[in-house]
């Protein structure tokens, strides 16, 4: 039996490292031998052809008069005709801009914040308050925007909400407080509120791995603890923080939905639709299928290219990309 | 370690601000809890809503034994989310770990065909119309099966197979096994923390999830939880969903009850499956 058994190893030995330089080549053999990772693949494969991929194909109805009746092999052609429509379109270009200035915001003020609170939460001494902050800042990551939002108008609801009381104890008037004004700020202020603690995981991950030793010397060559902090934890962390800034800018654009779907009303809609609020819409409430593909397709190329630079930028600069 | 010990001013202004930040997190959902425990009268009477003066369960009550639609909802989401996790954990577990095989011919192209999904789509529209199209309106399945598989824990699913000794697998190979039952038998349990992560973060996208639902269901009994609480809250159309006639009042003291009845279930299992949360995220960004 043993003696099978090394033989077996051997033969399988052989078998194996013939596999790896046969590789390249793809023998039908090979093909035969993995027979079960293709079953399991095609389950998966299939998903991702019927709702990845035939939807990609679904756009060509951007370029079609599009109705369900007929179908996307039968509805009339009309070429670049929705996308003319689209140059004209003011209130696309109002969602445009509102979500390219909300988008510019986020990359501002939203994303240092989880670096921030991972340097803060990382000079924490106690461990034990530190795993307390820790489980309480990632927890609203996990909530949907429904709750958060039914949380936030809550807090300021003119009539019932804390903040309104304080107010009145104050003594300044009633008023609404979720303007067309404030609207952007509050979208990027509940998202910090939600998503910072969660954004501090990966940050505080690379910071585990500094060697104390440094910051050691470091105190005794007289830094004091901005400079540890700028010398030792910030370049530690900077592929870190490269990365998740090149992620971001390529989906900046994309994010946002449910927030603003939820927090979002008729008043704030001047500051506050977004491409995506003003297709759901197109989607739903228009009907307008064809138009809502081409303005999908728009957005679509838009954040790929997006995504696209700045890889190619971050490459130039050295430092490390996601392919 | 001496470069530790000495307490200054950086400490005190960051323990603050942390605290401080800790604190904007509790207090809202605190306030929340609070008006949804508080009697009528103290209700009126209070008018920050902090620190409860007279306890209550009446809107809970009012909740679980009057309002059939909230009850409908949540049953609902259980049911949404116990089949749309099944289905996205099985889709993703054979995925990722077919995909974590160097040696599989042709590999590397699925895997870019795989992660393009996650760079470019087709938008909604054309969304909408496949849905409608596969006939899926109105039942479980247009919630489940869209969703079904995310890109980004298919990759953290693969990433952590690949860090399993091939040996294992030789030896099982050696003893008869085929790839399948290599699989079921002796990769994933022994696998169970990591698929307990990312089997949690499917379920909490499909408890959160109520967009499906906006766009393909009209049916009451698929409706939900956060649906029903979206038009509770934030639509605001109250009298059908309470159930009850009641004054205008009261409607925020049983909004506040079910906004805490959607944020109790993560709360209580949060502390504890904490630590599958944070693994999951840290496995997928650990490079090869």
């Amino acid at each position: 039996m043993r003696q099978d058994a090394q033989v077996v190893t051997q033969v399988t030995g052989q078998q194996s490292a013939v596999r790896k330089t046969a590789a390249k080549s793809v023998p039908w053999k090979h093909v035969k031998d993995h027979k079960y990772f293709y079953i399991m693949l095609l389950p998966v494969l299939a998903w991702y052809i019927i709702f990845c991929y035939l939807p990609m194909y679904g756009i060509v109805t951007a370029f079609q008069d599009y109705s369900m009746y007929k179908g996307t092999f039968h509805s009339p052609f009309v070429g670049l005709e929705h996308f003319r429509t689209l140059m004209e379109d003011s209130f696309f270009w109002r969602a445009f801009r509102n979500s390219v200035i909300i988008a510019v915001y986020r990359l501002v003020f939203e994303f240092p914040i989880p670096i921030i609170l991972a340097i803060m939460i990382n000079e924490l001494r106690q461990s034990w308050l530190r795993k307390t902050i820790q489980t309480i800042v990632y927890l609203p990551n996990f909530l949907s925007w429904i709750i958060v939002a039914s949380i936030v108008f809550t807090i300021l609801n003119p009539d019932i909400g804390v903040i309104a009381e304080f107010m009145k104890q104050m003594g300044i008037e009633k008023r609404n407080l979720v303007t067309p004004d404030n609207f952007r700020g509050l979208l990027i202020i509940t998202d910090i509120w939600k998503t910072a603690g969660w954004g501090t995981i990966i940050f505080l991950a690379s910071m585990s791995g500094i060697d104390l030793n440094l910051y050691e010397a470091a105190y005794v060559d007289g830094a004091d603890r901005f400079h540890r902090i700028w010398h030792i934890t910030l370049p530690a962390i900077r592929n870190v923080i490269a990365i998740v800034l090149i992620l971001m800018v390529g989906s900046v654009l994309r994010t946002g939905f449910d927030q603003v779907f939820n927090m979002g009303s008729p008043m704030v809609m001047e500051t506050g639709d977004i491409i995506d609020t003003y297709v759901t819409r197109t989607v739903m409430r228009d009907y307008k299928l064809s138009y809502a593909a081409a303005i999908g397709l728009f957005n679509s190329v838009i954040c790929a290219i997006l995504l696209f630079s700045s890889n190619f930028a971050a490459r130039k600069l050295n430092q490390d990309s996601i392919y | 370690m001496n470069w530790k010990s000495k307490v200054n001013l950086f400490d005190i202004i960051n323990y603050t601000l942390i605290i401080g930040f800790a604190l904007t997190i509790i207090i809202p959902m605190w306030n929340i809890l609070v008006i949804s425990l508080s009697t009528y009268k103290s209700y009126i009477n209070d008018p920050y809503h902090l620190i409860p003066t007279g306890l209550t369960l009446k809107e809970y009550q009012r909740a679980f034994l009057t309002s059939r639609e909230m009850l409908m909802s949540l049953w609902a989401s259980i049911r949404i989310t116990g089949v749309g996790t099944f289905l996205s954990m099985i889709l993703t577990t054979i995925g990722g770990y077919a995909l974590s095989k160097s040696a599989l011919p042709g590999r590397k192209l699925i895997f870019r065909l795989i992660i393009f999904t996650m760079f470019f789509g087709g938008g909604l529209a054309p969304f909408y119309v496949l849905v409608k199209q596969l006939h899926l309106t109105d039942t479980i399945w247009a919630l489940t099966l869209p969703g079904a598989i995310s890109t980004y824990n298919l990759i953290l699913m693969k990433n952590y197979f690949t860090t399993i000794p091939q040996s294992l697998e030789e030896a099982a190979k050696i003893d008869g096994y085929n790839d399948l039952h290599i699989l079921f038998k002796v990769i994933l349990p022994m696998s169970k923390p990591v698929l307990a992560a990312i089997a949690l973060f499917y379920a909490v996208g499909y408890w959160n999830d109520y967009f499906g639902a906006i766009l393909f269901i009209s049916k009451q009994e698929l409706i939900p939880f956060q649906l029903y609480l979206r038009d509770l809250v934030i639509q605001n159309v109250t009298a059908a969903k309470v159930g009850v006639k009641t004054g205008p009042m009261v409607y925020e003291q049983f909004k506040m009850a079910v906004i805490i009845i959607g944020i109790i279930p993560v709360v209580a299992i949060y502390p504890f499956v904490q630590q599958y949360f944070t693994r999951g995220v840290l496995l997928g960004s650990i490079k090869e």
